[in-house]
């Protein structure tokens, strides 16, 4: 843990200006987690956050959430959500600039790995071509995030990579709504196939969330922050709704085994843990839902010091001078 | 070692729980009445089952719980002497419930899915108690078991015999009640089965029987204590066994997949 401790970094709220508290409650400034920059939501830099150290209270509350994925209980996920929104900017930080993305990354390659073998059909193959390259952009934006480069020399590059994730993105969608499609015909698949295909769509959805916020953080770092409001709203939406087919997928599977209609009955309880944390993942939630509304509650939770002048560039008009 | 017969009507026990499950195997080892082990029974010599047991998780001997049945489906004289054959499996649980309901004369439609099947049973077994049960004394019955599980909320105030019998099939709630009344009920003709459900069930229904001396013409009563058939050791077995099937099922039907029937 002292090794994440030394490279991760959280905004030291006792030193931000009543002024950026109230830009970001209000909606009208954005933070990246990930450098812990303040943007206009119009465009714009506001200034850079003091950043302090994450404490290992609120490292250990962020790795505790993030970890919660297998064999949740009720009891556990409402003790995780109520620590939920004061770790929103830690939480968001580990997953951008830690091993947990790459874990996330890995998993789903495997799991693609391992669907290739099944999968005859040149059209499939195509379409695990666009998983490999949506996993390959992420990672890629994710080593652009962690260069802590000068955002002169990040914008071009990030508006690359941006491009590059978005359209990932939207081809993995159509991925997973055809998957859903064909999990939703068990009798069309064989045992092994259906297996692979539950556990890939497992692993891809649950990468999701975090490829999100990562995009959103690059959308930022390019001085985009209407396109990371767009990324937190849109896409999150057209997330949720894959989501929301797929667990109407598994629950109609479910009622069919009930009445004994046809299916694998082993397959699906043997992925029942899983599928249920996914469905209920309160990570997910931090990250696909409004943050700046988090943050926004963080910050009118914490003490600031209204003596404290903002030691940015920021100008008496309140735009950034940084452009 | 029980050999499983695939049979994607008795899949609804991969999905519940072990207490269920546990239920469902003491009914199948064990006779209900003088609680004796049952002397066809293979369960409890099942290595999946005593692994489970060992773990304490029934869910991962489902199979062998199921072939349990599958086998005491299976023609009497067979089952005497399942144990000395090789290999052997049982018949469908579709048979199995079939096989109940010709026994004790009811009328269903053999081409219905098993919850249908299940559901004609479950109405067969009520309407055989109708002469003992007055219509006030089944909504009674109803509403009082209603609440004792939390449901009544749910359920229509005043529950008439046919509304009953057209609900059992639409409503998952009223479903569920019936497959806690029904044996309840008939334990009147069969008192094997009094084990099975909750023992608020049982003292409802105790209630409303006693001082009760009615004549049995035309009911499974009557069945009962003219045909030996009915009472045979199987049938001992394979009646309450699947009731506890069919409460199973609408235990998992009312349980959405998050709420996993776990330990």
């Amino acid at each position: 843990m002292s090794a994440i401790l030394n490279s991760l970094l959280t905004v030291d709220w006792s030193k931000v200006s009543a002024k950026v508290q109230e830009g970001l409650r209000t909606g009208k400034m954005i933070l990246s987690s990930s450098n812990g920059s303040v943007y206009w939501a119009t465009g714009g830099k506001v200034q850079d956050l003091p950043l302090i150290p994450v404490n290992p209270e609120e490292l250990a509350s962020a790795e505790q959430l993030l970890r919660v994925g297998q064999a949740v209980n009720g009891a556990k996920v409402a003790a995780v959500s109520a620590t939920a929104i004061g770790t929103a900017v830690v939480v968001v930080a580990v997953v951008v600039a830690t091993a947990y993305l790459a874990g996330k990354i890995d998993k789903v390659e495997c799991s693609v790995k391992e669907v290739a073998q099944i999968v005859g059909q040149q059209d499939q193959r195509e379409y695990l071509k666009d998983v490999s390259n949506y996993t390959g952009a992420i990672m890629a934006a994710s080593e652009l995030l962690q260069s802590r480069a000068p955002q002169s020399e990040i914008v071009m590059p990030a508006e690359f990579r941006i491009n590059k994730l978005n359209k990932a993105r939207h081809q993995m969608l159509v991925y997973i709504q055809r998957l859903t499609r064909l999990i939703s015909s068990p009798e069309k698949a064989t045992s092994a196939q259906y297996d692979l295909a539950l556990q890939f769509m497992i692993e891809v959805l649950d990468l999701m969330p975090s490829a999100l916020a990562v995009e959103r953080e690059l959308c930022l770092a390019a001085g985009k922050p209407a396109l990371a409001k767009e990324c937190c709203r849109g896409a999150a939406l057209e997330f949720r709704k894959a989501l929301a087919e797929f667990r109407k997928s598994c629950d109609e599977q479910y009622r069919q085994l009930a009445l004994g209609k046809g299916g694998f009955p082993d397959v699906l309880v043997a992925h029942r843990g899983a599928l249920n944390a996914l469905f209920n993942s309160p990570v997910h939630d931090l990250l696909l839902g409004d943050r700046d509304t988090a943050f926004a509650w963080e910050t009118a939770s914490a003490s600031a010091d209204p003596e404290i002048v903002e030691s940015g560039t920021t100008g008496s008009d309140g735009q950034s001078r940084d452009n | 070692m029980l050999k499983f017969r695939e049979d994607t009507d008795l899949s609804v026990l991969a999905l519940s729980g072990h207490k269920d499950l546990e239920k469902l195997a003491r009914v199948l080892t064990h006779d209900t009445s003088d609680g004796e082990k049952r002397h066809a029974q293979e369960l409890l010599g099942d290595p999946f089952y005593k692994e489970a047991i060992q773990k304490g998780d029934l869910r991962l001997a489902w199979k062998s719980i199921a072939a349990e049945l599958q086998a005491y489906g299976g023609d009497s004289v067979i089952n005497a002497v399942r144990s000395l054959t090789k290999g052997y499996t049982g018949v469908t649980y579709r048979e199995i419930v079939a096989d109940i309901c010709e026994r004790l004369k009811l009328q269903f439609k053999p081409g219905d899915d098993i919850k249908g099947l299940e559901d004609q049973l479950l109405v067969g077994l009520i309407l055989s108690q109708k002469d003992k049960f007055r219509a006030e004394d089944l909504a009674k019955i109803m509403e009082e078991v209603a609440r004792g599980v939390g449901l009544d909320a749910s359920l229509q105030q005043d529950l008439k015999y046919d509304e009953l019998i057209k609900r059992i099939t639409t409503d998952a709630k009223t479903s569920y009640l019936a497959s806690l009344v029904a044996p309840a009920i008939a334990s009147a003709a069969f008192p094997f089965l009094t084990g099975l459900t909750l023992p608020i069930v049982l003292e409802v229904v105790a209630s409303r029987l006693s001082g009760l001396v009615l004549p049995v013409v035309g009911t499974v009563a009557a069945v009962a204590s003219t045909m030996t058939l009915v009472t045979s050791p199987a049938f001992r077995v394979t009646l309450p066994a699947v009731l506890e099937v069919i409460r199973i099922r609408r235990v998992v039907l009312l349980s959405p997949m998050n709420e996993g029937r776990g330990v």
